[in-house]
């Protein structure tokens, strides 16, 4: 037992892997063939052009909200239950109307990527 | 004391428990900093949303509507929107990517290591300006409900983060923001409910026609945490706490932090700032006037323009996405992420609504932030009070922890991965520094506003690396120059808005709204000059199919296997 120096025992891969986790090389990925590649551009667009759509419909909500706080009179003076609509406003129509919308755009996203 | 120790042990227990637990399961840079990528949609939400609900959700928002008026509900709007645009534009393909932090995307699109420095850089410094505010709001919290000093909390905060991190790594942060997110809804939505019942109906009846707070209507002993400049219009008598009276004549007054006054009921209530006092003209209409410019719905947009961009730019949050198996659990995320966020944020509102009514003090002694955590003391002196001030300052605290071990992760891995890269011991040991660091930082920032800083670290995620994300998945010709261009301009028109509303002179109107929140204009600055530099630099032959990769739904994710 006494002769020789000690030497730790491990796989072929766990040596490589040592060895290789100093060194960063830039890692690329292997080229896309053309049929990847054209069924990813035909995802491409389609998911551009149905999340534009969503997020039209998220400026328009977020951004109108405020904008009707300003112009419609008839929120200021309105109560619900006692509560000032106005206070109402900021909770109750964004956070239901961004669940829906969220919820539609996975459905449309997921659809796509299963139909193409 | 008790209180404190009640409220802070279990939270702080349960999370080292979680940390300890981890450690076993982690060999590599892959398992410290994405949790080897097999986090469930439904867990990772959960994470997600315990990560991102920090101290200015818990405490924040209504201790802002105590002090700005219900406008303040229009930040948690713009927080959510941002997980639907999120959802939208950068979900699946960031995860497909297959980058393991912000940097690390930047540099497998574009193939730049300046960008890729640069952008590490950025996140440092999102990270720290966002870490120092909760590590405060952690001190402060601790000191307003028992009487330890204000550096107590910081250190067990970024004690207690910093060790869970190094021993447990994503994993660990994973399992404990997903538990303390459950933790946060119910110790958020049980008190706002029986505060509510048990308030009364004459307060509720007073909660729902906000008078402004013009004189004390009772004898009210205002305690001075932070130095506070007030103004006031009439003579008003005031006592020491140890006696003597005198009277404050018109025109502005000092006091200094750690000073207590005692207001005799009938007194006129001194104005602090220039926004009007609580129940004043801003309760009419829920709108943000920032920088009280006079401009409230274009300071309204402002703050939903930095909130929604910036979310979807904050690399903590952005992280998490790549810890799931693929794209498409991305996705999923992003979209649990919404409903689980907006539950939470029906409440913040009944907290600011009652606080006017019973703490409308607070708004003089600048501690707005601790409204949520005082109120049920003031509405019941008995053990209901006390327990459910212990519940509170427990959901505020795994507030802290959670937002803190995502941004903790995202320091160490922008430090030991994207600057100066070394394997799984170094990234720990970052861990442990950066918090010293942090936590040094913010034994001095007591006297800062948190508003101002989370501001600041929002808009320039929404000025730099959300015009990256967005361009770099959608725009194949987006290049290395137009992105570094555009980011080191979001970086620094945004640094120099808030530096000059910090350190430079008083402004007034529309110069005072675009320098406090620069995003209107510093965000399309950083699109346009991403955009209008690519076009005018030449692109990689291969930029095309990078930008398709990631768009393509394989059913293998490739991992970069660094």
């Amino acid at each position: 037992m006494s002769e020789g120096k000690r030497v730790p025992v491990m796989s072929p891969q766990t040596r490589m892997a040592r060895v290789r986790r100093v060194s960063r090389t830039h890692w690329s990925a292997p080229p896309l063939g053309t049929a990847e590649l054209e069924r990813a551009a035909q995802l491409y667009r389609a998911q551009r052009f149905h999340g534009a759509i969503t997020l039209s419909g998220l400026v328009l909500l977020v951004f109108g909200l405020p904008l009707a706080q300003v112009y419609l009179p008839v929120v200021s003076t309105l109560r619900v239950a006692g509560i000032p609509a106005s206070w109402l406003i900021p909770v109750l129509v964004p956070f239901p109307a961004m669940v829906l919308l969220a919820w539609r755009q996975l459905r449309r996203a997921e659809r796509l990527e299963r139909h193409r | 004391m008790t209180v404190a120790v009640l409220a802070v042990a279990p939270v702080v227990l349960l999370t080292l428990f979680v940390g300890v637990r981890g450690v076993a399961a982690m060999r590599t840079t892959s398992d410290f900093l994405v949790a080897s990528r097999q986090v469930s949609p439904l867990l990772n939400s959960a994470a997600v949303s315990g990560e991102y609900l920090s101290a200015a959700s818990f405490l924040g928002i209504a201790g802002m509507m105590v002090k700005d008026g219900p406008g303040a509900l229009w930040y948690p709007v713009g927080f959510t929107a941002g997980y639907v645009a999120m959802l939208v534009l950068v979900a699946a393909p960031m995860r497909r990517s297959g980058a393991l932090t912000v940097p690390d995307f930047a540099e497998a699109r574009l193939a730049s290591t300046v960008l890729r420095k640069l952008t590490a850089v950025v996140v440092l410094l999102i990270a720290v300006l966002y870490l120092v505010p909760q590590f405060r709001t952690a001190g402060l919290v601790l000191s307003a409900v028992s009487a330890t000093p204000y550096w107590v909390g910081v250190v067990v905060a970024g004690g207690v983060i910093s060790v869970t991190l190094a021993l447990g790594g994503m994993r660990a942060a994973t399992y404990v923001q997903a538990v303390q997110f459950c933790l946060k809804l119910l110790l958020f939505t049980v008190p706002a409910v029986w505060l509510t019942v048990h308030a009364g109906a004459e307060v509720r009846q007073q909660a729902l026609q906000p008078v402004e707070f013009e004189r004390f209507e009772e004898r009210t002993r205002v305690e001075f945490r932070i130095g506070v400049t007030f103004r006031i219009t009439e003579p008003t008598r005031i006592h020491r706490p140890g006696g003597g009276a005198r009277v404050l004549h018109p025109g502005t007054h000092q006091v200094r932090a750690g000073r207590t006054l005692v207001f005799p009921a009938g007194e006129p209530v001194p104005h602090v700032g220039s926004g009007g006092r609580p129940g004043g003209e801003r309760w009419q209409r829920p709108l943000l006037d920032v920088a009280d410019a006079g401009h409230p719905l274009f300071g309204t947009w402002a703050v939903l323009i930095a909130t929604m961009f910036g979310t979807m730019g904050l690399p903590h949050v952005v992280v998490r996405f790549h810890t799931t198996p693929d794209g498409a659990a991305a996705r999923r995320t992003a979209a649990l992420t919404v409903g689980l966020l907006s539950v939470f944020y029906l409440f913040p509102g009944v907290y600011g609504a009652l606080g006017r009514v019973l703490l409308p003090r607070l708004y003089l002694s600048g501690g707005t932030d601790t409204v949520v955590v005082a109120l049920p003391a003031r509405v019941d002196t008995g053990w209901a009070g006390t327990l459910f001030t212990v519940l509170l300052t427990g959901g505020a605290f795994a507030a802290f922890m959670a937002t803190s071990l995502g941004l903790l992760l995202v320091l160490a891995g922008a430090v030991s991965h994207d600057l100066a890269p070394g394997g799984l011991g170094r990234l720990r040991g970052t861990a442990l520094l950066a918090a010293a660091v942090v936590i040094l930082l913010a034994l001095f920032a007591a006297p800062l506003e948190t508003n101002i800083l989370v501001t600041w670290a929002f808009t320039l995620a929404a000025a730099t690396f959300c015009p990256l994300l967005v361009l770099g998945i959608w725009w194949w010709r987006l290049t290395a120059a137009g992105a570094v261009s555009g980011v080191l301009l979001g970086l620094l028109g945004s640094s120099a808005g808030i530096v000059v509303t910090l350190f430079g002179p008083e402004l007034s109107g529309w110069w005072a709204i675009l320098l406090a929140q620069p995003a209107p204009w510093v965000v399309p600055l950083a699109f346009g000059t991403m955009v209008l530099v690519s076009l005018r630099s030449g692109f990689s032959p291969r930029a095309r199919s990078a930008m398709l990769r990631l768009h393509l739904d394989q059913r293998t994710t490739p991992d970069s296997g660094r």
